[in-house]
């Protein structure tokens, strides 16, 4: 492999693709990862079904990457429970406000020149390059 | 078979987390700080299937195995999707997860107590629980629709993923 820094990402970013198409052109459905699981509360329950298969792959997926690649999972994260908690929230929250997230807005969204989903990119890009360059040192006394 | 093909995205979805590194919230967060390149090849290189690729799929009159597109159809830039972008921006950027990653660390580290993550992932916990939450806001108007009618536009820029 020329150069996995730089391959690695790239061909990850193309099978993620893959999968958002592959889920639209089969299914007919948008691989949104917020909108999926909060489907599962709101939506009724003929709707379900799709939605808790795509979880499942979700968690096989982490299954094999447990399997093949442990280092790829995480083991701790990279801030107290306080702020891991206050994330948790601000994303759960702002990904419903906005009716997406990196994958639905993102992936998907920029794939069907939706300009909500430019938008909302354009913004949640700067407000997270806004928290980890200034809020992240501000809380956590400089280890970034 | 109908399932199959929402399983197969999701393993295929994780699986491409995994090969981008982006299921590490250090590389995230790298890339927020503008130390790492990664996360705008792995944001290119998906969407630069997408971009190919959904308009060939949409040509088509109906999914392979569905009987119509569930698309977000709303165009317009409201205040909830910017201040939602902003505040999911402001999460992301202190942690280094968003919904994928975060649901599929859990869900692994829920269904293999063994492996790497020995104990529930307070971040993702959060968000799960904050998703009811907003579900919860969002359908106690709605509730009467959604038990009643088929999804009508409204109810699906509600609730699909633009």
């Amino acid at each position: 492999m020329p150069d996995s820094t730089i391959l690695a990402p790239l061909f990850g970013g193309v099978l993620i693709g893959t999968s958002a198409l592959l889920l639209l052109w089969l299914g007919g459905r948008i691989a949104g990862v917020s909108g999926i699981v909060g489907g599962l509360f709101a939506a009724p329950p003929n709707d379900r079904g799709w939605r808790l298969a795509f979880l499942a792959g979700l968690g096989l997926g982490g299954a094999a990457l447990l399997a093949f690649d442990p280092a790829a999972l995480p083991t701790e994260l990279p801030a107290p429970w306080p702020v891991i908690v206050l994330g948790g929230l601000l994303v759960g929250f702002g990904s419903r406000g906005a009716n997406g997230c990196t994958s639905g807005h993102g992936v998907c969204g920029l794939g069907r020149r939706s300009p909500r989903s430019l938008v909302a990119v354009l913004v949640f890009m700067t407000t997270g390059i806004f928290a980890a360059q200034v809020m992240r040192p501000l809380l956590m006394g400089g280890a970034s | 078979v109908r399932l199959a093909a929402p399983l197969l995205s999701g393993l295929l979805f994780a699986v491409g987390l995994g090969v981008a590194g982006m299921t590490l919230p250090e590389n995230v967060l790298a890339f927020l700080a503008f130390r790492d390149p990664g996360l705008l090849l792995t944001m290119g290189g998906a969407t630069a299937v997408t971009l190919l690729g959904f308009p060939r799929v949409l040509r088509r009159e109906r999914p392979v195995f569905g009987l119509r597109f569930v698309l977000p159809t709303r165009r317009d830039i409201d205040r909830p999707l910017i201040v939602g972008a902003a505040l999911f921006g402001v999460g992301w950027g202190l942690v280094g997860l968003c919904p994928g990653p975060a649901t599929r660390y859990r869900t692994s580290a829920t269904f293999f107590p063994v492996g790497r993550t020995r104990r529930m992932n307070p971040g993702s916990a959060s968000q799960v629980t904050s998703y009811i939450f907003a579900r919860a806001l969002h359908s106690r108007t709605n509730a009467a629709l959604i038990m009643t009618l088929p999804p009508t536009p409204e109810y699906r820029d509600k609730f699909e993923p633009s």
